[in-house]
């Protein structure tokens, strides 16, 4: 029997899981740590980098080292977020022909797709050294947020790197199933997601075996990494402050900082203070220079109190859109590594008063949630499954400009709903269907899904011609659309293609390339 | 040899020089192994084929090379060796070279510059042929000749280096303490080099995530294991 990976591909950290002999086990890569970062990178000589090795030159090579791909996957280019990324990312962020944003870095151009696939290609060769045998199949999750063309991405990207995605999930989804959260419970649960990079908030209610999302809130560019950024500003400054150097703009020194940072941060999750020591950071006239400095888990936490006061606002904002007071929360679930910090868990345990579970480390949780997805499919158990439900409302924009809902948001996927359309003009022979996502009662302000011309209508006075549209949503959330003219019972064969996915020729086409470069390589 | 040996042979020199100048690598060995042809113990032409990493046959009366490899600055409490004397950027009254080679004295047919640079490669002195030229050569971008012979002695130099550092699968690990380190005086490249050392990544690894100009990278490591701070796992 084939075995199902389940894979957390995250902004920062992508983690890899199985279920061995009924128990959830998550897969080290060779380096023996069980997390690998989702970064990409292509150094001078032209070699790519992937995982760990790219993340070690991040900064000395900055303008060639992919990073954070996530936020961008899926997008239009004149997306906000998209902007924002172009703004802050040391990498070059251009226009594609889909109007998606793609990557160029040395000298080639990359769909963001592409690069996903590159992290979940490791994840997958991760697996397969680790169990010593070809892995096929896998879960993979992303945001409850994402929509539909974040979701088709996401699969694409499963597909270029090798590997039939089963099944999407929604991420807060994979941490509750890991925590054994089963059909038999009835409970209100808040899955509070601080990782490298983003920061995710998900109140989410149990019952009848649907895990239903009551509301989502976040900031995608609030993680782990701003509070390493705390720590390097601090050792910057004493650093000049004794020696009089500023180490700003050497790009060595940089790196240097940054991961002796990181590493002293995770340290003081255990201990009270953590040792700084970087020997000939700089040099001047009079020699080289050493960098020394004695963190406390007092001084970090006073470097990052605010940043960490400032996830409990978002929660409280998440708290009162769910309809819900703190106190209704029966379950508080800790996602993403940055967790760890004492400092972190005892606002969120202050916050809601009671402790968050800590049984499953918080930087493997969504994986093991995945792999026991993956598991209960390939055994077919699909009683056993936890349902999920489309974040968001599915309909078509309407004459005027308006949106008309056709699926409501939090409906148990999969499910098909059809609606009868009409013409709004007389001998009107062809309309115009605009698919959106979202929660806007002006069509203008929700996601665009797609669109497509339906035609052959028969010419008659407005209101007379039927057609009947029919919204599909699979287990994975994604989204297809069929319409059928009733008087002719002549069907159209329409595909929604999301804004921005890759057509099946360039897939093809980034799946050769891959596998040229493969061969190079050895 | 004739003069018109000599005067053909100070042609395909410079000719060489020239194509390696233009990165027409095989153009300018031909024109070298040309002159081995006519005096086989030429022996600017045996250094730039070799330079240019061609296996060249060694002569009967070939003596063993000085140390070549230029060093950092290292100091111990014990054993500080003695600095090299700075070469200077101009020497306008060249002594002869060891030899006696007639094209190195022909104040006509050679540069000043790049005639006492080949000098200090003749004599095992590749880094200091290679600041003198970045010294000197670097704000010329005409001197073709300088700059070709420049990317030659490179050449020379990262091949003693890899065979210094060995198999790049290898990999270098810390030999003294935290310490001990210390006490050297290296340069932060070198420190940014060493804090990338973790007794499991290779060489080949090592710099790829250096980013440096692999000549930089491999001499600063090269440099790293002669001062026994590093050394490398079989």
């Amino acid at each position: 029997m084939s075995r199902v990976i389940g894979i957390d591909l995250g902004t920062t950290n992508s983690c890899v899981a199985i279920i061995e002999n009924g128990q959830p086990s998550v897969i080290p890569n060779a380096g023996g740590y069980k997390t690998t970062p989702s970064m990409f990178a292509v150094t001078q000589d032209g070699k790519r980098l992937v995982g760990h090795l790219a993340k070690r030159q991040a900064i000395t090579n900055s303008k060639h080292t992919i990073y954070a791909a996530k936020r961008l996957i899926g997008r239009r280019f004149d997306d906000g977020e998209v902007q924002r990324c172009i703004e802050l990312s040391p990498y070059s962020i251009v226009r594609g022909q889909n109007d998606d944003p793609r990557i160029e870095v040395g000298g080639k151009v990359f769909t963001v797709t592409e690069i996903s696939a590159v992290i979940l290609k490791e994840m997958k060769r991760v697996a397969e050294e680790y169990l010593g045998e070809p892995v096929r199949e896998a879960v993979v999750t992303v945001p409850a947020y994402f929509n539909d063309a974040q979701r088709q991405c996401t699969k694409d990207a499963g597909r270029i790197a090798g590997l039939e995605v089963l099944r999407i999930v929604n991420e807060p989804t994979a941490a509750a199933m890991s925590y054994g959260f089963g059909k038999n419970l009835d409970e209100k649960i808040a899955v509070y997601d601080l990782g490298g990079g983003t920061f995710d908030i998900s109140i989410l209610e149990l019952g009848d075996g649907v895990l239903e999302v009551l509301a989502t809130a976040g900031d995608t560019f609030l993680g782990g990494e701003d509070f390493d950024r705390r720590v390097v500003n601090h050792l910057i400054e004493s650093f000049q402050e004794t020696e009089g150097i500023d180490l700003r703009d050497d790009a060595m020194a940089l790196q240097r900082l940054k991961d002796a940072a990181e590493k002293a941060k995770c340290d003081l999750s255990q201990r009270e203070t953590a040792e700084i020591n970087l020997p000939f950071i700089a040099s001047d006239s009079n020699g080289p220079r050493h960098l020394s400095i004695e963190l406390t888990r007092n001084s970090l936490e006073g470097l990052v109190h605010d940043v960490v006061q400032g996830t409990l606002k978002t929660v409280e904002q998440c708290v009162k859109d769910a309809g819900l007071e703190p106190s209704a929360i029966d379950q508080v679930i800790l996602v993403g590594g940055q967790t760890r910090m004492p400092l972190v868990q005892q606002a969120v345990a202050d916050y809601f008063g009671k402790r968050p579970h800590k049984g499953v480390n918080p930087d493997e949780v969504v994986a093991v949630g995945a792999a026991i997805q993956g598991d209960v499919l390939v055994n077919k158990d699909e009683s056993m499954l936890l349902l999920d439900v489309t974040p968001l409302s599915l309909g078509i924009a309407t004459f005027g400009g308006h949106f008309a809902k056709l699926i409501e948001r939090n409906t148990t996927v999969p499910v098909r709903k059809s609606h009868i359309f009409t013409t709004t003009r007389d001998n009107q022979s062809a309309v115009k269907i605009r698919v959106l996502q979202g929660e806007s009662e002006q069509a203008i302000e929700n996601d665009l899904l797609g669109e497509f011309v339906l035609t052959g209508i028969r010419q008659a006075p407005k209101g007379e011609p039927e057609v009947e549209v029919a919204f599909d949503i699979d287990a994975n959330g994604i989204v297809s659309v069929a319409a059928r003219d009733l008087e002719t019972s002549k069907e159209q064969s329409i595909t929604v293609n999301a804004t921005g996915t890759l057509d099946e020729g360039e897939i093809q086409q980034i799946i050769e390339e891959n596998e040229l470069y493969e061969v190079a390589v050895k | 040899m004739s003069e018109l040996d000599a005067e053909e042979i100070r042609r395909l020199m410079a000719e060489g020089l020239d194509h390696y100048a233009l990165g027409q690598a095989d153009a300018a060995v031909a024109c070298w192994r040309r002159v081995l042809e006519i005096t086989p113990d030429h022996e600017e032409a045996r250094d730039y084929l070799r330079a240019a990493e061609v296996d060249v046959e060694p002569l009967a009366s070939e003596t063993p090379r000085a140390d070549e490899v230029g060093t950092l600055e290292l100091t111990t409490p014990a054993d500080a060796p003695p600095p090299a004397a700075p070469v200077e950027a101009t020497r306008p009254d060249l002594a002869p070279s060891e030899g006696g080679d007639p094209r190195i004295d022909d104040a006509d047919g050679r540069d000043p510059i790049l005639a006492e640079a080949v000098a200090l490669v003749r004599r095992g002195g590749l880094q200091e042929a290679i600041d003198l030229f970045e010294t000197v050569g670097a704000d010329d971008p005409d001197a073709l000749e300088l700059h070709a012979y420049c990317e030659l002695a490179r050449s020379r130099l990262v091949r003693v280096y890899r065979d210094r550092v060995g198999s790049v699968d290898r990999v270098p690990r810390l030999r003294i303490s935290h310490d001990e380190i210390l006490k050297f005086n290296l340069p932060a490249q070198a420190g940014f080099l060493l804090s990338l050392v973790d007794g499991a990544t290779p060489t080949r690894s090592l710099l790829d995530l250096a980013g440096m100009d692999p000549f930089e990278g491999l001499r600063a490591l090269s440099s790293l294991l002669d001062a026994g701070i590093l050394e490398v796992a079989a």
